[in-house]
């Protein structure tokens, strides 16, 4: 059994996650968001 | 207080081992549902950001980040001693120095023993330590049979279903809930089986949607 509706989303779209393996640091994770705006690793 | 809002709200959580914000959004999740604090269900479901990835590989988390990547190591590291910082700002002290890279699929089949028996949470939150915190191995059959005896659970056992792949379809079967979900980024956080919340969002979020599903229960 597979479900497949979310009714919606909630929270911030940008927050820190990692997609295919590359981890954003968006600037509102880092502890220097100044200087980290939307850098991305993998790890 | 009606019979239904006194039932757990279910959270299935799709996140990998190897993923430093799966650990850090643990974090904020158990806060947030601290923070709620009504009863909360959770339940780990499996996702490989890196399926291709080597059991083992023989160099830094640096290096295979380079050259996977293509990126400078200096940068790498840069952005590695960021991740750790924030890590560092729920208390997880990460080691990049002593991870190992490795192939998560045999980990998630461990965290699916585990909650056949009983043990998924203990088992999430001791593999994510020995990977984050203790540079231990998380991708080879006996580590992860030492690791699961840890928490109790029966060593010999443990290596007997890895060795049978016998939770390899339920591995399967997670990822497949997560496509149908377009699911394309982990942590992702499945709030009673209707909203979505991506990545390691600030407790609060988790707090505030978990009320929300309850005041729904209230008003249905």
């Amino acid at each position: 059994m597979t479900d497949s509706v979310l009714l919606g989303m909630i929270g911030d779209p940008e927050a820190a996650s990692c997609v295919d393996g590359v981890c954003t640091v968006p600037a509102s994770a880092a502890a220097d968001p100044a200087s980290a705006a939307d850098e991305s690793t993998s790890a | 207080m009606s019979e239904s809002t006194s039932e757990s709200i279910k959270v299935d959580i799709w996140s990998d081992i190897a993923c430093p914000w799966c650990y850090i959004g643990k974090r904020k999740f158990e806060a947030g549902a601290a923070e709620f604090g009504g009863p909360v269900e959770v339940e780990y479901h499996s996702y490989e950001l890196s399926p291709d990835t080597p059991v083992d590989f023989d160099g830094s988390e640096i290096d295979f980040l380079a050259s996977r990547k293509g990126l400078p190591a200096d940068q790498v590291a840069q952005m590695l001693a960021r991740v750790t910082s924030v890590a560092e700002s729920v208390d997880l002290h990460y080691d990049y120095d002593a991870l190992k890279h490795t192939n998560t699929v045999k980990a998630h089949q461990v965290i699916h023993y585990a909650k056949a028996h009983g043990q998924q949470l203990e088992m999430k939150e001791r593999l994510l330590k020995a990977y984050f915190i203790e540079g231990r191995h998380v991708g080879r059959d006996a580590d992860l049979a030492e690791l699961a005896g840890e928490i109790g659970l029966d060593p010999d056992d443990v290596l007997r279903s890895l060795a049978e792949n016998e939770y390899l379809a339920d591995v399967r079967a997670d990822q497949d809930q997560a496509a149908a979900y377009g699911i394309q980024g982990v942590p992702f956080f499945v709030i009673d089986g209707k909203y979505g919340i991506s990545g390691a969002q600030d407790p609060q979020v988790f707090a505030g949607a978990l009320a929300q599903v309850r005041d729904e229960r209230v008003s249905a």
